[in-house]
């Protein structure tokens, strides 16, 4: 486990390479400016050293994501042939292995499936942090997003025993990606049922509200701890009351859910309070 | 019996993929690499051949292009199976002629499952 707790901590320092990446962009630029109405020869030259620079960064961050792409491929291989073998004792007459020896299958394969989780989530936030998108901008209908959502999350939410209410008041068009739109409101719903205890509710309310789609996902679960709710968003946070009560979780998918949203010019906040219930409200500019 | 080709260079998952179609009842070719598939595609004739994407010389890629391009093999159902989700990697199996795409890591029940809904549906 601490080879992988290393691997998990190597690629989170690589993800953060790309934020300070990002924030020496934005400074470069920023300097740029100023710069070039003091003095139009010096200019020149820091621009032209400026955009070695850039070119630098932006060769780092190809680098970065071809080596996301072979680690992911280095992992997805051994994994293949754990849950692949796991799958085929599993499948086993039931006579042939014990309970206790089921039980301990059932720990492999639920942590096979917890590793490729987070392959999966890395993959995503190394794609998407640079303001990248997966496919092209176009328009999209929040209200169907949000409504696709809620068509997924119907089983969960009854296996769990958690009701879920919608009011969604649609359309609710925006310029955005409406694959990534799709996984914040996957994200959120899955939060929302998976931290509420069975007879809860989630409560999903979508809306145009002053040029801009806002949705509401209020839950009546455990809460996040109010110590701990500024670190919501950051990569790997887990809330301790979620790891006490052994709730699955990469801790990744609200900091993909910040910035998929970012990427959208909108804002995302969360209102919780330990044992009452969380409120995530995400608003998007309709138009950008 | 349905004789099904499986190429992969990793020697785990060649023997899992083979032991699952052995269990549901094919006859299994089990090669490491392209070139070795490309052969056995063309001396054996399998009906439907299950190939890796990433294997040293020849990749999935190359083979299923080749087999596609022959008149002999031309009609033979291919699955690719990678470990890279990135869009261009399952366009590029797509576009190389591949029936269906299967990503790592797989169910092998799963990868069973598609392969007999490929190959009813090319009964019909």
């Amino acid at each position: 486990m601490r080879a992988v707790a290393r691997g998990a901590a190597f690629v989170a320092g690589l993800l953060t390479g790309g934020v300070v990446a990002g924030v020496a962009l934005a400074r470069v630029t920023a300097r740029t400016r100023v710069e070039c109405r003091a003095q139009a020869a010096e200019a020149d030259r820091s621009h032209r050293s400026e955009q070695e620079l850039l070119t630098k960064l932006r060769a780092l961050d190809a680098a970065k994501t071809d080596f996301m792409a072979t680690v992911s491929h280095e992992l997805r291989t051994p994994l293949t042939s754990i849950s692949g073998y796991v799958e085929l004792l599993r499948d086993a007459e039931h006579d042939e292995l014990s309970d206790a020896q089921q039980r301990m299958l059932e720990v492999i394969a639920r942590n096979a499936r917890r590793l490729r989780e987070l392959i999966e989530d890395i993959l995503t936030l190394s794609r998407i942090e640079n303001g990248g998108f997966r496919s092209q901008p176009g328009e999209v209908d929040f209200a169907e997003v949000v409504e696709r959502a809620l068509a997924e999350i119907g089983p969960a939410a009854t296996k769990a025993s958690v009701g879920v209410h919608a009011e969604v008041r649609g359309p609710l068009p925006l310029r955005g990606d409406g694959v990534q739109l799709d996984r914040v409101l996957a994200n959120l719903l899955s939060n929302a049922v998976k931290f509420t205890p069975a007879e809860g509710t989630v409560t999903v309310r979508a809306r145009h509200d002053n040029g801009e789609a806002v949705l509401e996902v209020a839950d009546t679960g455990m809460g996040i701890p109010e110590d701990e709710q500024n670190a919501l968003f950051l990569r790997f946070f887990r809330a301790t009351n979620a790891i006490r009560r052994a709730v699955p979780g990469t801790g990744l998918g609200l900091a993909i859910c910040h910035k998929i949203v970012d990427n959208h010019g909108g804002t995302i906040l969360v209102d919780s309070i330990e044992n009452v219930g969380t409120t995530v409200t995400v608003r998007i500019p309709a138009v950008w | 019996m349905t004789v099904v080709l499986v190429a992969d260079d990793d020697a785990d998952i060649r023997d899992l993929v083979a032991f699952k179609l052995e269990q549901a009842g094919f006859e299994v070719i089990a090669v490491e690499d392209g070139q070795t598939a490309l052969d056995q595609a063309r001396s054996r004739q399998p009906t439907l051949a299950v190939l890796d994407v990433s294997m040293p010389g020849l990749s999935g890629i190359d083979v299923c292009r080749m087999l596609r391009s022959d008149p002999a093999t031309a009609g033979m159902l291919i699955i690719m199976l990678t470990a890279r989700v990135q869009e261009q990697d399952v366009e590029g199996g797509f576009s190389a002629g591949a029936d269906d795409y299967v990503t790592k890591p797989f169910s092998p029940r799963e990868l069973v499952s598609r392969i007999q809904s490929l190959l009813s549906r090319a009964r019909a």
